[in-house]
């Protein structure tokens, strides 16, 4: 079921892009940049971030003051907000797109697990960076989060209590808050850019930057919104301790949950989120033992043959996940070419992802991969040009 | 006349050919193609292409993923280079750059495909008639580049180039 | 060819565009309108991008001829 679920979802992906190739050259497909341009955003926050925090004041008394000048009174201030809203939406749903689609298409399995994993928490942190950027404008809808996010907290057995207590900085809201609250906003997205390298660790050339036309389309639709009277950010109300607050406007990327807490109470929406993301940690790791759809074979890792082995290098270059090492060569290679050789590639098997792509690379034939050897492709090759087709003469 | 013979290798995560073939491989559309699954379009050492000319086929492709979109990164990139580095080496030596192609689809690009084959084909149909005995390559020295200068009878003339990059 | 041409007048419109949002820039930094200014900036930027994709079609730009487009 979950397996047929998925090969539909493939296909329609897989549908999708060859409609997009129609009108985008197939290197400019931003369905094959989501990744790319979550980065790209990330920096977009980044800088925007940067350039708010120099008009931020962390207290109970001075935070909405504070947005509120920049929005009204510092020259395309507003429209610096609004950017900084607007990207951290594009990174969200780009991010999430980046998740759907190496999900449908396979590529969270095997060895390629690990990108999933931090791939989760980035998501996760990045979710709860985005929540934190709302409660610092320290409007009423600020303020209403914050009740609903301490409630959820409180909900957690055990735990639950202190960690409120922590967040919080005391029993309740006290101008310990902001600081914290600021705190997690900009150490988190510092740490981000730790997971980022988790992510990126093993991949030779990671996507990380979007074709120009993919940074310029997006800078501008942002700057558009960020600019455009119905969108762009407006002061709301100001956040007054006691009082009670009924609506508020909603960010669906980043306030979904919240949203939630109007028909569950709050402890079932965070079992919900801790939920979700526990499944989505299990995701790699469901499908294991079973052929992935498309009867795609297990070649098995690449094996260096050592006599072979010239120590060229060819293959560490053309790996894309960084799976080869050249160390120094122990012993002389077997053939002439090999005998006065310096290095020897060496394959890392929790790296490598069956694809030959090194055995493509290698021209002295060191490389082989073991269930889908070079004299089975020579025999099918010699079986291909000896047989005759069915209405040509042999040649 | 007859169509050329053609072998194709298509990339397992690349275009889906379940259906297009029958048994042995043959293109139903182009029964003088075959096609031999590879694991990835990167996959195909560059001498498997030339041995494969060698073996009597009159023109041989690659078919990876949409460019950008290789399931390995950059398998289908990788082949591009090697196909096109091939095609000028084999081009010295007499042998015309077009009876090698690298195509890239997608796994539900089938029409596009079978397009590109047929464009393929006609091309090759178009070449002067590959040499008409070329002689198996004999067993490979052990380690070394492409074998040398003796498997090159398509060569009329003595004008070939030992000397050539590693692929 | 017929691709071609449309593909080279949209890249002069879109230039000629970019033209007109450029005075609205500055017009909007004279007139102190941030919300003009910021407007046009983005329209501008959206702008250049399909600009890309035009000058990609006609093989201005991009990385290789070869390639299906």
């Amino acid at each position: 079921m979950y397996r047929r679920a998925l090969s539909w979802l493939l296909r329609q992906t897989l549908k999708l892009d060859v409609t997009i190739n129609r009108v985008y050259p197939t290197d400019w497909n931003p369905l094959y940049y989501t990744g790319g341009l979550t980065n790209f955003f990330l920096l977009v926050l980044v800088v925007s971030g940067i350039l708010l925090f120099f008009y931020y004041v962390a207290s109970l008394d001075g935070a909405y003051a504070s947005v509120a000048y920049l929005t009204d009174a510092v020259p395309y201030g507003g429209l610096l907000r609004g950017i900084h809203r607007y990207a951290a939406d594009a990174f969200i749903i780009a991010a999430l797109l980046h998740l759907f689609r190496n999900w449908f298409t396979d590529r969270y399995l095997f060895s390629r697990d690990g990108p999933w994993i931090s791939g989760m928490f980035l998501l996760i942190l990045g979710g709860f960076i985005g929540v934190n950027g709302y409660q610092l404008v320290w409007d009423t809808r600020a303020q209403a989060i914050t009740q609903i996010f301490v409630q959820m907290l409180r909900a957690i057995p055990l735990a639950g209590p202190p960690l409120a207590h922590l967040f919080l900085g005391g029993p309740g809201i006290s101008d310990a808050l902001l600081p914290r609250i600021l705190f997690l906003h900009i150490g988190t997205a510092s740490f981000l850019y730790l997971l980022l390298w988790w992510h990126y660790v093993r991949l030779r050339h990671p996507k990380i930057w979007p074709p120009a036309t993919w940074v310029l389309t997006t800078l501008g639709l942002i700057t558009l919104l960020a600019a455009l009277p119905g969108t762009a950010p407006v002061a709301g109300v100001p956040a007054q301790p006691g009082v009670g607050v009924t609506s508020y406007p909603l960010d669906v990327f980043f306030l979904l949950p919240f949203w939630l807490t109007n028909w569950l109470p709050a402890g079932v929406v965070m079992g919900g989120l801790i939920l979700l993301f526990l499944a989505g940690y299990v995701i790699p790791y469901l499908d294991r033992e079973t052929e992935p759809a498309m009867g795609v074979r297990h070649a098995g890792v690449a094996q260096v043959i050592d006599g072979n082995c010239t120590g060229c290098e060819l293959c560490y270059y053309d790996c894309p996940y960084d799976a080869i090492v050249m160390v120094p060569s122990p012993h002389p290679g077997v053939t002439k070419a090999a005998a006065n050789r310096k290095l020897l590639a060496v394959v890392m098997d929790s790296r490598c992802v069956e694809c030959g792509i090194c055995v493509g690379a290698c021209p002295f034939e060191a490389l082989e991969l073991p269930k889908f050897l070079e004299a089975d492709l020579t025999r099918r090759i010699a079986q291909a040009v000896a047989a005759p087709a069915s209405q040509t003469v042999t040649a | 006349m007859a169509e050329p013979k053609v072998v194709g290798f298509v990339c397992d995560w690349a275009v889906a050919t379940e259906g297009l073939t029958d048994g042995d491989g043959r293109l139903s559309a182009h029964p003088s193609v075959r096609i031999v699954r590879v694991p990835c379009s990167g996959f195909m050492r560059p001498d498997w292409l030339e041995e494969t000319l060698r073996a009597g086929a009159d023109g041989a492709f690659v078919t990876g993923c949409p460019y950008g979109d290789c399931l390995n990164r950059e398998g289908n990139y990788l082949m591009r280079d090697r196909v096109e580095q091939l095609a000028r080496r084999l081009s010295r030596r007499r042998v015309e750059a077009g009876r090698l192609a690298m195509l890239a689809h997608g796994l539900h690009d089938r029409p596009a495909f079978l397009e590109d084959v047929a464009t393929f084909l006609q091309r090759l149909a178009a070449l002067p008639p590959a040499a008409p005995s070329r002689p198996a390559r004999p067993a490979a020295p052990a380690g070394g580049p492409a074998p040398a200068a003796s498997t090159r009878p398509a060569a009329p003339t003595g004008s070939v180039t030992p000397s050539e990059e590693s692929p | 060819m017929g691709s071609r041409r449309v593909s080279f007048l949209a890249v002069v419109a879109l230039a000629g565009l970019s033209l007109v949002l450029a005075a609205l820039i500055i017009l909007g930094e004279v007139l102190d309108n941030y919300a003009l200014g910021g407007g046009a900036l983005g329209a501008i930027l959206v702008a250049y991008g399909v600009i890309g994709l035009f000058l990609r079609k006609l093989g201005i730009t991009g990385p290789r001829g070869a390639e299906r487009s």
